[in-house]
């Protein structure tokens, strides 16, 4: 942060030891995660073990371990486990790729060019159910800019159903998630070039280096823990990704875009099954956990390296 | 890479790369603007209109008055999204000072459980949430949906928070206590001076997460009249705005409103939030 080099001058002060204090100031943050994340959890853990209907709120009686029995036989839980790693894996390569080649294209843009990196960024700030209704339109089979011009092209007879085929439903959520996602890889990127010291980037061109030397040795290495931290949280962020999908195709046709979130909400609220959809939602939970402490590890890790 | 000469093929390529950067970044939003003036018979004329031939404001007077209660929706928007961003500052300004000022014993496990908190799926969180919102009373109000959009904003505000008084040098602080300032009148009188960029970005933040979310409104928000903006166009999609494109994207310009005109207000303390957060944890 900005003023480090000032507090790494001065002697530092000694912190302050109090507790009741600190536990004062925590209180209303804690207090009020503890009502709206932390019970919750606890509640959705107690919910995977019953039987539980939406429709029949104050009946539930013990299930034991029926639910999560239920999620080894359900061939739907296979498939929407499947289909998040499809299009989450799709999301993030190829963002990972844009994001990249946009950071290198606008690095050392000056002036009023600067204002070309705001730009780029424009997809990141629109509302992810803006983004959905954007592209549900898009891939519209009639009134499509995306048929339009595919027929223009010759490529298409320009009435392709976009998205009621269970294949194509997919490609279609994934390219409206990479067009909102790459925005963020070019700004995790672009302010790790800003980091790489001009000096030892021109003593490598002296030493007769050329451009893919110069990414391969000098860039990727920098870049390297910034890779790790973005990918790692867009695979979160992926993993839990509801609005763009659920605007498209609501999890359709059929099951084609049911991630496991999808499912879970799909289950819980279409079905009204409060336990089966509680069971699913903590084996999720479990692998987000998982992921999560990895990212946080991470973190630690490098910034005390 | 820019910034050192290159050659005239270069250049152009360069900035032929760049331009379809812009363009795939663009189109879809200018495609949005363009059809949200459009009439519904050049909309379905089939052939690539790059401007409106007839420009219209049709649709964004359709949008204030039809059966869809756009305007109702748009008032609980504000509501919910105004109350997560006050909840969230006064919480976050707290517990950020005592993370990044005070020492005490569990602080570390408690920091890291804010971190981990920013990671966690929204969507397991709705079912439990239903039924404590059904048996509390607190479906289809507005107060619930702030409770539950705060469930996202805090642990990323209380995070920032840190971060942002963690830059603010402590010697300010040990200066006023000489002055015969307790931790409040530090708060008051020397911090929240100093941190006034970092509370309008928390707060921007908290609104936008709110503004944007669709899953706790769609699933907590029965009645119509308790709707906010997201799922009330959702479902107006399959009702209202049925083959109706030029609504649907008027209506979308107005929800991406706020957030654009939020994030230019910001955009500093947001990307530099964002990535400190990153990178130096």
């Amino acid at each position: 942060m900005g003023t480090s080099a000032h507090q790494l001058e001065a002697a530092p002060a000694p912190f302050r030891t109090r507790v009741p204090l600190a536990f004062t100031l925590l209180f209303p943050a804690f207090l009020l995660l503890a009502a709206v994340l932390g019970y919750p959890v606890l509640y959705s853990i107690y919910l995977s073990f019953v039987n539980a209907q939406l429709t029949r709120p104050n009946d539930q009686t013990l299930a034991g371990l029926s639910n999560y029995a239920a999620l080894l036989d359900d061939p739907l839980f296979g498939q929407a486990l499947a289909i998040t790693l499809v299009i989450t894996v799709g999301a993030v390569a190829v963002s990972f790729v844009l994001g990249l080649s946009f950071a290198l294209l606008v690095d050392g843009l000056k002036g009023r060019l600067a204002g070309i990196r705001g730009l780029l960024l424009a997809p990141w700030v629109t509302p992810a159910i803006v983004v959905g209704f954007l592209f549900l339109y898009m891939f519209d089979q009639q009134a499509g800019v995306i048929n339009l011009v595919l027929e223009a092209f010759g490529a298409t007879d320009g009435r392709t159903a976009w998205l009621s085929d269970s294949t194509l439903s997919v490609v279609a959520v994934t390219v409206a998630t990479i067009w909102t996602q790459t925005p963020f890889y070019l700004l995790m990127f672009a302010a790790a070039l800003t980091a790489i010291p001009t000096e030892q980037r021109e003593s490598m061109l002296i030493d007769g280096a050329n451009r893919w030397n110069e990414f391969v040795h000098l860039t990727v290495p920098y870049l390297r823990n910034v890779m790790v931290v973005a990918t790692l949280l867009m695979f979160i962020r992926n993993f839990n990704a509801f609005p763009i999908i659920w605007t498209m195709t609501q999890g359709g046709p059929v099951y084609s875009t049911s991630t496991l979130v999808v499912y879970v909400y799909r289950v819980a609220f279409q079905q009204f099954d409060f336990g089966y959809a509680s069971a699913v939602g903590v084996v999720w939970l479990a692998v987000l956990l998982v992921l999560a402490l990895a990212y946080v590890r991470f973190l630690r890790r490098t910034s005390l390296a | 890479m820019p910034g050192r000469r290159l050659s005239p093929l270069r250049r152009v390529i360069h900035t032929a790369l760049v331009l379809l950067a812009l363009a795939w970044s663009l189109f879809p939003l200018y495609w949005m603007a363009v059809t949200a003036f459009k009439r519904n018979l050049d909309i379905f004329s089939f052939e690539l209109q790059l401007l409106p031939t007839t420009p219209t404001f049709e649709n964004f007077a359709n949008l204030f008055d039809s059966d869809v209660p756009v305007r109702t929706y748009f008032i609980n928007s504000v509501i919910t999204a105004l109350g997560t961003c006050l909840v969230t500052i006064f919480v976050s300004v707290l517990a950020g000072y005592a993370f990044s000022r005070l020492r005490f014993r569990g602080q570390r496990p408690l920091e890291m459980s804010m971190l981990v908190g920013q990671m966690f799926p929204l969507l397991v969180l709705i079912i439990p949430l239903y039924l404590i919102y059904l048996r509390a009373g607190l479906l289809n109000t507005n107060a619930g949906l702030i409770l539950a959009f705060c469930s996202i904003a805090v642990p990323v505000g209380v995070w920032f928070m840190k971060n942002f008084i963690d830059s603010v040098p402590r010697e300010l602080d040990e200066a006023a206590r000489i002055d015969g300032c307790g931790d409040l009148g530090i708060i008051r009188h020397i911090l929240l001076p100093l941190i006034g960029p970092g509370i309008v970005a928390v707060g921007v933040f908290a609104f936008l997460e709110a503004w944007n979310n669709l899953v706790f409104p769609l699933a907590f928000s029965t009645r119509p009249d308790a709707r906010t903006l997201p799922p009330g166009l959702l479902l107006a999609v399959d009702s209202q705005f049925r083959q109706d494109w030029g609504g649907l994207m008027a209506a979308s310009i107005l929800a991406s409103i706020p957030p654009i005109v939020g994030f230019i207000a910001v955009q500093r303390w947001i990307l530099r939030g964002l990535t400190s957060g990153a990178l130096k944890g």
